[in-house]
């Protein structure tokens, strides 16, 4: 997943748009997600192409290293998700931190139902002090969890450098759990 | 050692906050604005961002807006915002106020506003608009963001910093009580509290909570902090420090201006989800908590500059702390210091519970137990089912400490590692009993002790020695020195799991009140026999296994199936797990139980055991079971774990396990005994 620059035009029509999609650059924001079965560790990883929330291009052909956590953080979620969602977020913060050096790159995506409100969205990115770490979202009706077959919320991929999924975490992802596996992956 | 962790511990008081000059901060870029959030998008957002309740000013329940970036000081409504901290800090708040601050906006000074709110109607400080966080540049004021005597306060969503050319005390966030009783509720969420030029004592501080005075009993209650991010501040990055702190297993510290104060114990103390980098000194220090929480933190480059002992995250004087799913790397061990490892259980620090957290890469080690340091008594210290990767010195800095557990941990050291198992030292007795851990050692480190006889302070039972073997690797009956076969050692999918073959499965020891859970959150066996190691690869069902000893924690209250001297009896007078132990009279006094057995089968005989008084003994021990009889003795007043392993006969079917308090005249106890196979 290469965070890369696009044309500023483009960039903005995709903000405006507030989409996330999957091999269909950034105009499709009206196409409902087509919602895989759950992916699986062995699986190839979906292409995603977005923008975050303060808009820098995400876009991937699904080759990692890359951490990406789908998380419930934003208001309609739970307590618990929220709980879950901010104890995740330190977690993928601190593997951004150690590792984007070496390759790894970082999502969260917001994988609210139903569209997040986008100004939330960007104070979250402040407010989690999010550094190096993108936020993908709010997206019309949870493209990118859809293309990864989210249906619980926290979630959190690893995919390898061959576009794998080399592990899956349900549940708040720690740091014990994610640390050793991010490691290997980056060697 | 004793000394330094005494100076370690030094209180440095200040009471009272004057204003200072501000000066304007320069205004540097947040460090990840980045793509197309601007201005204009801030701009058009912050219009109908929160919702003001714009009403006369004192009144409760209003909202008051700061935008420091005005150019006039309005009347605090959102269309007319204050403009400087000067007019937030002459005003008192109440119940159900909130002070919003326009994000990019930066206010200089000192933010200290004034008063209370209440229950179910506390004071908000936050954030209104949309971008980046609002600035306070403290530039160089003793305290950026200070609360005085006041409770029922919510920060969030800050920046905070306090810069300066030259170094003194100074925090980024101080609430102090002084005098004051009870404060109750605080919630401090998602402040950034960066680039705070304190001096390298341990009055500078990130973010800080204190209580002075001698003359009304006072403690916090209800503070909860958490989403923080603190990093390059001096000394430390988040504390607490009470001058209510004569605790009973601690009378030597007393620090209250020359009064003997009460210990006075906080409650409902929690540090959540907080990121701490780049401190000169420690990380996280929780101080005189009772049953405080410390979970999901992350702490990584602490001890950059303070030439003091220092750690990532410890509890001093505390009772009941947990700490857990932290994660703490590369603390710094500096020249001539002892500590710089991830976690201390410190002075006085009683029961304290260290469970599932990552440890890596850190210049100290992993664990320091330090409980009986400057003349103190604590102990109790559980470490169960963490990682500890790659940390440097030793596994365990071990300088006083009674009664702990180590277990279930998984240790891996790397080739050319140095790293020790164990350090002890600094003239202390520390008592533990490690079982089940396994160490992976592909370096060279080994034990050492103050002197060989301290050696059987360490009570070592069915763990994995791995890799390299010194001459005084522990014994251990339960002793293994095959490969654990990890999935993936050093890390990679599965990491540190077992393989099916593994020989580390199914042969850990049982553990009572072992926490339920391992470091993934799978269960773990409380009957069945549990993996070695901090992962549970295993699976298990209690219902379905017996124990081979019955009834060895006394936790029911009953005493069968032992059979027992006159003067034996289940007690709850003492116990080391679950609140009941079996009791001994004055010797000889003894307790029996005959267990089924297989003939030509090793075995393991465990269990903790305690005196009245330093001239008894009382041991562990079996007999008739086909050799000789073999006993485990201590003469420890404090609850210790011995183990012994017996080989049944060719034809042996039972044997007779035994606590025998064959020396003395008080008492003696015995608790939590199991047999299992080796």
């Amino acid at each position: 997943m290469k965070p890369a620059k696009r044309p500023p035009r483009m960039r903005a029509v995709c903000l405006l748009a507030a989409v996330s999609l999957f091999g269909s650059g950034c105009s499709g924001g009206e196409e409902q997600p087509e919602r895989r079965s759950q992916l699986a560790v062995g699986a190839k990883a979906p292409e995603v192409q977005a923008d975050d929330v303060l808009g820098a291009a995400v876009e991937s052909d699904g080759r990692g290293p890359v951490l990406v956590a789908f998380l419930r953080p934003t208001t309609g979620a739970t307590s618990a998700q929220q709980a879950a969602a901010r104890s995740s977020a330190v977690v993928a913060q601190s593997m951004a931190t150690q590792y984007a050096a070496r390759g790894l790159r970082v999502v969260i995506v917001d994988a609210a139902g139903t569209e997040a409100d986008r100004d939330e969205l960007v104070n979250l990115a402040y407010d989690w002090h999010l550094d190096g770490v993108q936020l993908l979202g709010p997206e019309a009706g949870g493209k990118t969890a859809a293309s990864f077959g989210v249906s619980a919320t926290p979630v959190t991929y690893l995919i390898g450098p061959d576009g794998i999924v080399d592990q899956r975490w349900a549940g708040t992802l720690s740091a014990q759990a994610v640390g050793p596996a991010v490691q290997h992956a980056v060697k | 050692m004793i000394g330094i962790n005494q100076l370690k511990e030094e209180l440095v008081l200040r009471t009272t906050v004057g204003s200072t000059a501000r000066k304007a901060p320069p205004r540097t870029a947040a460090a990840f604005i980045r793509g197309v959030l601007r201005a204009a998008t801030a701009a058009a957002l912050t219009a109908g961002a929160l919702v003001a309740t714009a009403g006369a000013a004192q009144a409760a329940n209003t909202a008051y807006y700061v935008d420091c970036s005005a150019a006039t000081d309005g009347s605090g409504t959102q269309a007319s915002p204050w403009n400087t901290l000067a007019t937030v800090n002459a005003r008192t708040f109440g119940p159900g106020d909130q002070i919003l601050f326009k994000r990019g906006a930066t206010c200089t000074g000192q933010l200290y506003p004034k008063g209370s709110g209440a229950a179910g109607s506390p004071i908000i400080v936050d954030a209104y608009g949309t971008g980046a966080q609002p600035k306070i540049s403290g530039n160089g004021v003793p305290d950026a963001v200070y609360l005085y005597n006041q409770e029922y306060w919510e920060l969030r969503n800050l920046d905070v910093s306090n810069t300066a050319s030259t170094t003194a005390v100074r925090t980024g966030v101080r609430i102090v009580l002084n005098d004051f009783g009870t404060g109750d509720y605080y919630r401090i969420k998602n402040l950034n509290v960066h680039d705070v030029s304190g001096d390298l004592t341990k009055a500078s501080v990130g973010i800080s909570l204190d209580v002075y005075g001698t003359t009304t009993q006072t403690k916090f209650h209800d503070a909860i902090l958490d989403g923080n991010t603190v990093r390059h501040v001096d000394r430390t990055g988040i504390s607490n420090s009470t001058t209510w702190n004569c605790n009973p297993g601690w009378t030597g510290v007393c620090s209250g201006a020359g009064t003997a104060n009460a210990f006075v114990p906080w409650t409902g103390i929690v540090f959540r989800n907080n990121t701490i980098s780049d401190t000169g000194g420690d990380g996280l220090i929780m101080r005189n908590l009772d049953r405080g929480l410390a979970e999901h933190n992350t702490v990584y480059d602490a001890a950059q500059r303070s030439m003091e002992n220092n750690a990532g995250l410890w509890t001093v004087a505390g009772d009941g702390d947990v700490i857990q799913n932290n994660e703490v790397y590369r603390v710094k061990r500096q020249p001539g210091t002892d500590d710089g490892m991830a976690f201390d259980a410190d002075i006085a620090a009683d029961s304290s519970v260290f469970q599932y957290n990552y440890s890596h890469d850190n210049e100290g080690g992993f664990m320091l137990f330090c409980g009986q340091c400057a003349n103190a008594t604590g102990g109790g210290s559980v470490v169960r089912y963490n990682l500890s990767q790659n940390d440097k010195s030793r596994f365990l800095y071990a300088v006083g400490q009674t009664s702990s557990q180590v277990y279930n941990n998984t240790v891996y050291l790397p080739a050319g590692s140095t790293t020790k198992i164990i350090e002890d030292g600094a003239g202390k007795t520390t008592k533990v009993a490690l079982d089940s851990n396994i160490f992976y050692n592909l370096g060279t480190g080994g034990y050492s002790y103050e002197n060989a006889a301290k050696a059987a302070n360490y009570d070592w039972s069915n763990n994995t020695f791995y890799g390299h073997h010194p001459a005084n690797e522990p014994t251990d009956p339960g002793k293994s020195t095959a490969d654990p076969l990890f999935t993936n050692p050093g890390g990679g999918p599965g990491g540190y799991g077992l393989q099916a073959s593994s020989p580390a499965r199914g042969s850990g020891l049982v553990i009572t009140n072992n926490g339920g859970k391992d470091y993934n959150g799978n269960p773990v066996p409380a009957v069945c026999r549990p993996d070695r190691g901090a992962f549970q690869s295993s699976s298990f069902t209690d219902s379905s296994c017996s124990p081979l000893l019955a009834n060895g924690t006394f936790d029911s209250g009953a005493s069968a199936p032992w059979t027992l001297s006159p003067n034996a009896a289940v007690t709850t007078a003492a116990s080391h797990n679950g609140g009941r132990s079996l009791k001994l009279g004055a010797a000889p006094s003894t307790g029996e139980q005959t267990i089924a057995v297989l003939p030509n089968t090793t075995y393991i005989f465990t269990g903790w055991m305690k005196t009245g008084a330093a001239t008894d003994t009382v041991e562990l021990g079996v007999k008739n079971h086909g050799g000789s009889q073999l006993v485990a003795p201590t003469t420890s007043t404090t609850w210790v774990q011995k183990g012994l392993s017996f080989t049944t006969g060719p034809s042996t079917t039972t044997a007779t396990v035994f606590c025998y308090h064959n020396i003395g005249g008080g008492s003696a106890y015995c608790d939590d005994l199991q047999v299992v196979r080796k």
